[in-house]
């Protein structure tokens, strides 16, 4: 190949990548050597490492913003750079920075003094780069795990916590098994194409729904190339954590540190939402009748599922995942339309879910009661006593969580079951909008507990609301309460996403 | 002129947020004066209105989500109107009274009541189908928290969740029959929409959607459970807002979305609607003879009215509709007296059971004349407001059904029923003194609060023309 042209131009589109992946490798060598000095008295460098990943962030996002180059397919058409990749990865950047700025006070509390949990996380975001950009199943595949690999050790981080380390377990059996179905699933797609790069399939795959070979149709023919198709999307959707593949959600989430939960919990879900919409709108949209049904299943499960058990929970982090779990129901079923609206809305659900995840989990960071942090909902007892604007914050994110106009999550909701009645899909989106009318209750049950009740002996305090947590929180209940005065703003950014995923 | 009326509460409320909590003057002086500002604007609108002229005005719009092609309408006619002067005359009376019952985050009240004062001319002067939903639910929020955090007792929050959970679930329908209307017809322009024409079939599911999301808000009958609670737990001012205004926006959502977007569904479907609205008439009225609480006979009192109301409103004919706008206006001015008086009570002995309270005419006169006059309203007496629009509606009734009206005209009987034994019971006979021992009458404020309210029932009573002649434009739709 031409080495000229890989070390000129190749290198030019992957900067921000290269520039997270050498930061978190020089920072790991440098913390080796330096923390392990006798002579500077085995320094504790977290909170340093901390900062130096929110500059190192920082100035990743001015390179995805002033990249020299700035569309090409390179490393042989592995990799594919355009709008709708340098987005994505814009606000994933963002969304982790929000993640970093809010967890500093937790990580002093829990006593996390190892200054790997930073070059972890720059790892995993490197992975997660890499697979947005990806333009070929092999290179999901290895990005995926580069991604999974650094999130399995960050879930199991506390080692004196049982729970920790059994949420690591967990996580690294589930992943690691969804993982394998996902490699199945590309081995099938390979060995019946001939290819695993997404341009060439797409291309391969035009009309193929309307070839009909003797009294079968093209599908019911090939059945390993469907076989194939559902295995990748069993494995994605195990990422997703969608029910029926939800098990390992809540106890991971209960498990890992807070932090760590809270990144659970914000980035991968916009990351692999990206991948769903590439996978499925660009590389077998025409074999649309394979995974449709599948999704709208799996979307429909997830709604009912997450907001029954979500009704039942007593513990804030549970409840949480619970409540992500519905969300990604209300993402698969705009997925499963098969429309634009239907992808533009995915992604527009996904960029307000990471905004109103940081605004959640910014505030369970934050609270401790009786000098340990929260964990049963009832903790939260007669906030609106002590705190009341961050009482009315809370209030705030769960009613635009719940959908309720003319909060941010309502157009959310609304371009989803606008894309799902479009496509006529009424009797779904009839059972959907009742479903978020129980999820309303619960949420509903939390500002009741939060505002209508006197609180007991013990009063919950923010002592964790430093400077740079209060400034994430503001910023995104601002979004969150004036998003209703111009939402177009974001709707038009989604579309382009959307329309130059096809240029 | 209309964007101006929306963002003066919008602003008062931006104003208080940086007053500090405990200067409870300003606090209330600059709510006051917010309020009455926004009252003078619109009665500047009220001047500036040209009443020859079927079609909306003070148009004005703004681009919005211009890639889904739904902009901000703002406009009005001559129904949006008057719901405009009336939300505007309520709150600075709300405020007023507020004075000294609201013990704690007296900022917060205030916030809220005028956020909701701002939500509520929004969704009376928009001119769009989504936007008008966005903002009808939207007044969820500030009301919830209203109930539920300064009401009296601990069954507030039974009574802030149902009211929540009644008019959330009716309107989830609404929704989506919004978005189907959108797929069909590609804009929600409110006057875009009145040219378009549904196939039957479609007009008949949307009608029901729109129906079941309007009637829990009326209420009709058996979503109504929400309002005597709600009425009930709510603060005294939150009380005069929910049945002052609040009750009308389903009937005005009937009015500006049911009756003009499905015609033909709306014909289908009337007398399962007569059905519901007499049902609900004589039941409630029944019921409310029966109660203990004095809030409560108010509280079911008010939806017998309105169900009244919608019988007027789908007779279809002049007499029908103009009563029940007039009926609608009128009883917003007495039921927020009523309930105005009934705070007043409590806020004295602190107590809303009836038994506590007899004889109080021997030491309140001053009161009772008012409370009295207000029952002979609720009555509908001849010479108050409410006699003109109920006779008005029975008048429409009659020109539709026969049945329907007999029926319904019992409502005559058993509104003087429960209204003047309620009066009777509180206002004369001995007083108990077991049970109240310290008596003051109506001080400066509340009497002043209860003046334009008075002046309003008896001057619209024997002279209705100033708002049924604003009305006669509208037989071009009818």
């Amino acid at each position: 190949m031409n080495f000229y042209e890989f070390f000129v131009n190749h290198f030019k589109l992957v900067l921000p990548e290269l520039y997270i992946l050498f930061v978190g490798l020089f920072l790991l060598m440098f913390g080796s050597f330096f923390c392990s000095m006798k002579k500077y008295d085995y320094p504790v460098l977290v909170r340093e490492f901390n900062y130096l990943i929110l500059l190192s962030l920082f100035f990743s996002m001015i390179l995805i913003l002033n990249n020299p180059i700035e569309e090409g397919v390179i490393f042989n058409d592995l990799f594919i750079c355009n709008f709708y990749t340098s987005t994505i990865k814009f606000i994933l950047l963002l969304a982790t920075f929000c993640t970093i700025s809010i967890s500093f006070n937790y990580l002093k509390k829990e006593g996390i003094t190892t200054y790997e949990y930073n070059v972890l996380l720059l790892l995993s975001l490197f992975g997660m780069m890499c697979f947005i950009s990806a333009n070929d199943l092999i290179s999901i595949y290895l990005a995926i795990e580069i991604q999974s690999l650094a999130f399995y050790i960050l879930a199991g981080y506390k080692k004196s916590s049982a729970f920790s380390t059994e949420a690591g377990l967990k996580y690294f059996i589930l992943g690691a098994f969804s993982s394998g179905l996902i490699l199945f699933g590309i081995s099938l797609i390979y060995g019946f194409t001939g290819t695993t790069n997404f341009e060439i399939l797409a291309k391969l795959l035009i009309d193929i729904s309307d070839v009909n070979i003797g009294y079968l149709s093209f599908i019911e023919y090939n059945n390993r190339l469907v076989l194939g198709i559902l295995f990748l999307a069993i494995g994605f959707l195990f990422k997703l954590a969608v029910v029926p593949f939800h098990m390992w959600s809540p106890d991971v989430y209960e498990g890992a540190p807070t932090s760590v939960t809270a990144l659970f919990a914000i980035v991968p879900k916009l990351g692999i939402g990206a991948i769903l919409v590439k996978l499925f709108f660009f590389v077998f949209y025409d074999l649309i009748s394979t995974w449709q049904n599948l999704m709208l299943y799996c979307g429909l499960l997830s709604v009912v599922v997450g907001t029954f058990s979500a009704l039942y929970q007593k513990k804030i982090k549970r409840f949480l995942a619970f409540s992500s779990i519905s969300q990604m129901g209300y993402v698969l079923l705009a997925l499963s339309t098969g429309t634009l609206e239907g992808a533009q809305s995915v992604l527009f659900f996904l960029v307000l879910y990471v905004l109103m995840s940081v605004n959640i989990w910014a505030v369970v960071l934050s609270l401790e009661i009786q000098g340990k942090r929260i964990v049963y909902i009832t903790d939260l007892q007669g906030l609106s006593q002590n705190h009341n604007f961050l009482a009315f914050i809370i209030l705030i994110n769960l009613f635009s969580m719940a959908g309720i106009p003319p909060l941010a999550g309502f157009y959310a909701k609304f371009f989803v079951f606008y894309s799902l009645i479009e496509s006529s899909f009424y009797m779904v989106a009839v059972l959907c909008i009742a479903l978020t009318l129980f999820s309303a209750f619960y949420y509903v049950k939390f500002v009741k507990i939060m505002f209508f009740e006197k609180s007991s002996n013990s009063f919950v305090y923010t002592q964790s609301l430093d400077y740079l947590k209060s400034i994430v929180l503001s910023i995104s209940f601002l979004t969150i309460v004036f998003m209703f005065i111009q939402p177009n703003i974001l709707y038009i950014l989604v579309q382009n996403i959307v329309f130059s995923l096809y240029v | 002129m209309l964007e101006l009326l929306i963002i003066t509460p919008i602003l008062g409320s931006f104003i208080l947020l940086f007053t500090p909590s405990n200067n409870v003057y300003w606090i209330r002086m600059i709510a006051l004066y917010t309020s009455l500002f926004t009252f003078i604007i619109s009665i500047l609108i009220w001047l500036f209105f040209d009443y020859g002229v079927s079609n909306f005005q003070f148009i004005s719009s703004f681009l919005w989500f211009s890639s889904f092609n739904i902009n901000v309408f703002l406009g009005i006619d001559s129904i949006s109107l008057l719901f405009i002067i009336l939300t505007t005359f309520i709150f600075p009376l709300c405020i007023l009274n507020s004075w000294k019952s609201v013990s704690i985050y007296l900022k917060e009240y205030m916030i809220l009541f005028l956020v909701m004062e701002s939500l509520l001319l929004i969704v009376f002067s928009v001119l769009d189908l989504l936007l008008f939903y966005v903002f009808f639910e939207s007044i969820l929020i500030p009301m919830f928290l209203l109930i539920g955090v300064w009401g009296s007792r601990t069954r507030k929050i039974r009574a802030s969740y149902m009211f929540f959970f009644y008019t959330l679930g009716g309107s989830i329908l609404l929704l989506l029959s919004i978005m189907a209307i959108y797929a069909e017809v590609g804009t929600t322009d409110y006057q875009v929409l009145l040219l378009h024409e549904f196939s039957p079939f479609r007009q008949k599911v949307l009608w029901l959607a729109f129906f079941i999301s309007f009637a829990s808000k009326v209420p009709m009958v058996p979503f109504h459970i929400w309002l005597p609670e709600a009425h009930v737990e709510a603060p005294t001012t939150g009380s005069v807002v929910l049945a002052g205004i609040l009750l009308k926006l389903g009937t005005y959502g009937f009015i500006r979305f049911s009756i003009p977007l499905f015609p033909q569904a709306t014909l289908y479907f009337t007398p399962f609607l007569y059905t519901l609205a007499t049902i609900g008439v004589v039941y409630t009225s029944l019921t409310a003879i029966r109660q203990t609480d004095l809030k409560r006979v108010i509280a079911y009192a008010s939806v017998a009215h309105m169900n009244m109301i919608l019988l007027g409103l789908f007779s279809l004919n002049i007499q029908g509709v103009e009563g029940s706008i007039f009926q609608m206006i009128s009883h917003g001015i007495v039921s927020s007296a009523l309930f105005l008086c009934v705070g007043v009570v409590y806020d004295r002995h602190h107590t809303r059971l009836i038994k506590y309270y007899s004889g109080l005419v021997h030491t309140m006169p001053l009161f009772i004349t008012i409370f009295l006059l207000f029952m002979f309203a609720n009555a509908a007496l001849p010479g108050t407001c409410n006699f003109i629009g109920e006779f008005l509606i029975l008048t429409g009734i009659f020109q539709d059904n026969l049945f329907i009206t007999i029926l319904s005209a019992t409502s005559v009987v058993l509104s003087a029923v429960y209204s003047l034994w309620l009066f009777n019971r509180i206002a004369y006979g001995n007083l108990k003194v077991q049970y109240i021992k310290q008596f003051y009458d109506v001080n400066y404020r509340e009497f002043m609060v209860f003046v334009p309210l008075i002046f309003l029932t008896i001057f619209l009573g024997v002279f209705p023309d100033v708002i049924l002649n604003k009305l006669h434009i509208l037989e071009i739709y009818y």
